[in-house]
């Protein structure tokens, strides 16, 4: 077992125990971890245990009091630099009392920083994960996507046809190989290992594996030969099927299992967290394409592969898409029927994988990072008060002869303490982050994984280390400016440094509300967003539906047409459940995407009339009275049709808008085909239904929907309209499943209302993180304008008081603080307003139905803002303006 | 005086010795676990041992490695007379003190902690 013990501690170990004992320390603790803890304990506790130890064996050697006194040494002599590092131990000793003094100051800005370390670990957490973590493919570097494009369809970097991608294999010599897999998995039934289960299958070409460079842990990878069908079936198992199914058995090499009825040879397992773009396969098994599918039109015409290649040595990504190009228009010309137009490309695999998530990550830490630039500017402001009122104490010290570098240096180590003390705790908000935000992981989205390695602790130190600079500079700048004779009479009424002090505060503040404006618009216009998807007309009606998916197994239903027909015997019997008010079953719900795509041709149309890219599926007339898709003209299908009776279809509004214009397409025929021939087959249209959306952002398509027939694979779902809450009648409908065949799993057993929040799953997980951050962005921008409002409010205590004792009413000096203030607001919102702009348009491809430029939101959130920050600097006025000037002017 | 020793590592000498010639830090760290129940930090071993060695109560030998132990030796410790002295000195010393009031301590021991206030 190769179970090592956590490297992250490990390391941190290895820094901190740095005397000649740390061999002995590093290997006592691995020795004790693999040899007692793992075996006894388990990983997850035995890492834990770890982690413990050398948190308890750092803190030991490097507690000062503890360490061994350095009279006692036997080496005697003291190591260089130990000047520098007692000088240290020294300031920071100091810093950690001084802090202490002020506990309620020490804890505001450690959790100020916290708060921002913290957003920052998490986020970043998830970059490394996704963009940076390199892929445990050998030599990723050298493999590539390929797709093809169709500016005449409109189609962008989409999957391959199985015979492109064959000839590309054969004709591109810029590829050392060229492999193809199916992105979409597929259900199948597993019998014979107790209860029949539903396992998740990736399809794939034999030489999938060792394109990418990866080798089963166990047994051997398909060979080529075995994607054709005239080779033996054979399967390999995912590394967590073998262990939760097989119990991690190794003779399970060699054996067979039944899959949808047919026995496959178990060639291997792949090695634990393969997944690529497999995110649920438990299984794979090769294509298995027949002689008849290779010669069929189909093979060239449906696009359904993806394929990876890898490069030959010694040719650059460039030169590879230049002669696939050429490839591609070879294609063209000796397929004008199916290729006209097809060009092809490619994307190096690890930007390919990276894919949609670069946008929404890239903004993401752009948020965390606005917001840690806010908590720096907060804590910059407090210790700059804090400065100021330490004025005394560090005159007096510069009076007694401590030199100003010396003095820089202590309020550097203060400020290095306080930024170490938030990423402490910055790292444990961090690491909830990373749960809270896991659990808000939809999980139909390719995963952001979190998790915290060397390199996030690096970044997390830089952030650390950068911002101690930060807000640590204006502090120790205006102790360098120490004037004796003023600061050590005590006073500053007014004068020049009391200026430049306002001046820099002011600027804290400008930067603060410019950044948590971009923050809070950026999450205005992700809300607005959110808003405008939950009201698009999905055109169907989610209310008590239930809906699941089951596969017949092709063991006892070895014909689509079969399992199409016990679907169909499925519907009949659902119907007698009391509760029930419609059921009916279709290949691809409303709202899941995807779906096939063909040209056609209307009966009566001319040789050169034709329509492309019209998207079709099955359903039974139940489907549409369940979702309540209405029938605008004709009829649905009857649930069963009489032999040889032409297959019916019924087209969608949008269809009719864009082909039938002016008049019905009810009783006219339609057949899949460009220029239909005599093998064509030709379904009769009988009637028109309403629009259901495919996909939630995505206007509807035009759509032909066929009587469920077993002509299209994939896995039918069954939908159910009750009058009673739909999960209740789960149970009943398991038990009427099985009394027809009780060797049928249901799966993704779901509400329609669950399926409809499942398609804004993105847009919601945006929203929420960008939600928290602008909150917190703005709750720190308050706290800041607050903090700055009360201290001037407070160094200005006597000209408030003389202004009051000559008449100036209470109104009148709270104006003159909202005066003050509003001139830094009003910079400090039009700095944001054109950092919005520009940052807003980065985004604008996540966003639906709304502008980057939205005016709503550029409208309400400066309102928002200002309000906000008038209500935060009002508070101390009001105070301020209730002085007794009798007081006051006796206090001089 | 006589040097005495505290009860630490006290602790640590009585575990060497339980160990004969496999006393190392882990051999010593379970040793003392498994009689006391305390889980003591591999640090605080490490660190009283260096104190140990450094009044020439123990010597160490640094020996081969484990496979378990990733390439890193094994330090190997035992008790030198000076140090045996000791401690049976510190130890014979608390056993005297103890003698005639370990009823009393235990009877002590065994009250409620809030029995006698009021």
């Amino acid at each position: 077992m190769s179970f090592h013990p956590p490297a992250l501690a490990r390391l941190l170990l290895r820094l901190f125990v740095r005397d000649a004992g740390r061999e002995f320390v590093v290997g006592d603790l691995d020795e004790e971890y693999r040899r007692y803890v793992l075996p006894k304990t388990g990983r997850r506790l035995a890492r834990r245990w770890y982690w413990w130890q050398v948190i308890r064996t750092v803190s030991q050697y490097r507690a000062p009091s503890k360490m061994v006194k350095a009279p006692q040494t036997h080496q005697g002599t003291r190591r260089k630099g130990n000047a520098f590092m007692s000088t240290l131990f020294i300031d920071l000793r100091f810093a950690l009392r001084t802090l202490k003094r002020s506990p309620g100051f020490a804890a505001l800005v450690v959790l100020t920083l916290s708060l921002g370390i913290g957003a920052n670990t998490a986020i970043f957490s998830a970059v490394n994960e996704v963009m940076l973590r390199p892929l445990t493919f050998a030599d990723s570097d050298r493999l590539v996507v390929l797709w093809e494009s169709n500016a005449e369809r409109g189609w962008q970097q989409v999957h391959a046809a199985p015979a492109n991608v064959a000839d590309w294999r054969e004709r591109v010599s810029a590829f050392a190989d060229v492999a193809s897999y199916n992105s979409d998995e597929r259900g199948a039934t597993l019998t014979g290992q107790g209860e029949a289960v539903y396992v998740t299958i990736g399809t794939v070409s034999g030489n999938l594996f060792s394109v990418l460079g990866v080798q089963p842990s166990l047994g051997r990878a398909f060979t080529m030969d075995e994607t054709w069908a005239e080779s033996q079936p054979v399967a390999l198992l995912s590394h967590g099927m073998w262990q939760r199914r097989f119990g991690g058995d190794s003779t399970i090499v060699g054996r067979t299992i039944l899959l949808d009825g047919v026995s496959h040879e178990v060639v291997g397992v792949m090695p634990d967290g393969f997944a690529y773009e497999f995110n649920e396969a438990e299984l794979w098994v090769p294509f298995r394409w027949t002689a008849a599918r290779r010669e069929s039109i189909w093979f060239r015409q449906a696009h359904v592969v993806r394929a990876v290649a890898r490069l030959a040595p010694g040719i650059t990504p460039d030169q590879a898409q230049v002669e696939l190009q050429a490839v591609a228009l070879q294609l063209q010309q000796e397929h004008p029927a199916l290729n006209r137009g097809m060009d092809a490309g490619l994307t190096p695999i690890h930007r390919f994988l990276v894919g949609d998530r670069r946008v929404p990550l890239t903004l993401l830490l752009g948020a965390v990072i606005l917001l840690q630039l806010i908590a720096c500017a907060n804590v910059g402001n407090l210790l700059l008060a804090r400065a100021v009122g330490r004025r005394q104490e560090l005159a007096m010290r510069t009076a007694l002869g401590a030199g100003r570098s010396r003095l820089a240096r202590q309020l550097m180590t203060e400020s290095a303490a306080i930024a170490g003390f938030g990423a402490i705790l910055g790292l444990g908000l961090g690491a909830a982050l990373v749960r809270w935000i896991a659990s808000l992981q939809p999980p139909n989205l390719p995963a952001l994984v979190f998790r915290l390695d060397w390199r996030v602790l690096a970044f997390t130190l830089t952030v650390t280390a950068g911002s101690a600079l930060l807000f640590g500079l204006a502090p120790m700048i205006r102790t360098l400016r120490i004037d004796l004779t003023d600061d050590l009479r005590g006073g500053g009424r007014g004068g020049s440094s009391n200026l430049r002090q306002r001046r820099a505060t002011g600027s804290f503040t400008v930067v603060q509300l410019a950044l948590a404006m971009m923050l809070v618009i950026g999450a205005g216009l992700m809300l607005r967003s959110l808003a405008e998807l939950r009201h698009v007309e999905s055109g169907v009606d989610p209310t008590n539906v239930l809906t699941f998916a089951m596969t017949p197994p092709g063991g006892s239903y070895p014909t689509d047409r079969e399992r199409a027909e016990f679907t169909i015997s499925v519907v009949d019997r659902l119907r007698a459940i009391p509760g029930v008010r419609d059921v009916g079953a279709v290949r691809l719900l409303a709202l899941q995407g995807g779906g096939w795509t063909s040209d056609f041709t209307i009966e009566g149309w001319g040789p050169d009339e034709f329509g492309i890219e019209v998207k079709h599926r099955e359903a039974t007339a139940g489907y549409f009275r369940a979702l309540s898709v209405p029938l605008l003209a004709g009829r649905l299908f009857p649930d069963r049709l009489a032999p040889g009776e032409p297959v019916p279809v019924v087209v969608n509004r949008a269809f009719v808008q864009q082909y039938f214009p002016d008049e019905s397409p009810v009783g006219r025929r339609i057949t899949y085909d460009r220029a239909p021939d005599e093998n064509s087959y030709w379904y009769a249209i009988v009637g028109v239904v309403g629009n259901e959306r495919q996909r939630v952002a995505d206007a509807p398509h035009p759509e032909i929907i066929a009587h469920l027939r077993g002509d299209m694979p994939g896995t039918p779902r069954i939908a159910i309209k009750t009058t009673v809450d739909p999960l209740s009648i789960v149970p009943a409908v398991r038990a009427a499943v099985a009394e027809l065949d009780s060797g049928i799993p249901l799966v993704n057993i779901q509400t329609m209302e669950q399926v409809v929040s499942a398609a804004t799953a993105r847009e919601r997980f945006l929203v929420n993180l960008l939600g928290v951050f602008a909150v917190l962005a703005l709750g720190l921008a308050c706290v800041g304008v607050y903090g700055v409002a009360a201290e001037a409010a407070r160094s200005r205590v006597r000209e408030v008081g003389i202004r009051i004792a000559l008449g100036a009413s209470a109104s009148d000096i709270v104006r003159g603080f909202l005066r003050r203030a509003s001139g830094v607001v009003a910079i400090g919102l039009a700095l944001g307003l054109a950092g919005a702009l520009a940052a807003a348009r980065l985004m604008s491809s996540l966003l639906y139905g709304v502008r980057a430029t939205d005016p709503v939101t550029f409208v309400v959130v400066p309102l928002l803002l200002t309000a906000m920050v008038l209500v935060s600097s009002y508070l101390p006025a009001r105070r301020a303006s209730t002085v007794d000037p009798a007081t006051v002017l006796r206090a001089e | 005086m006589p040097s005495t020793i505290g009860e630490f590592e006290q602790l640590i000498l009585l575990a060497i010795l339980r160990q004969k010639d496999e006393a190392y830090g882990v051999t010593i760290r379970r040793s003392i676990h498994e009689v006391t129940g305390r889980d003591v930090s591999a640090g605080a071993v490490y660190t009283a041992l260096g104190r140990l060695e450094q009044r020439g109560f123990v010597s160490s030998r640094v020996a081969e490695t484990a496979p378990e132990r990733s390439g890193q030796r094994r330090k190997y410790y035992q008790v030198h007379p000076e140090g045996a002295a000791t401690l049976y000195r510190s130890y014979s010393d608390l056993q005297r003190m103890a003698g005639d009031v370990l009823l009393e301590l235990q009877s002590l021991a065994a009250q409620e902690p809030f029995a006698s206030g009021a």
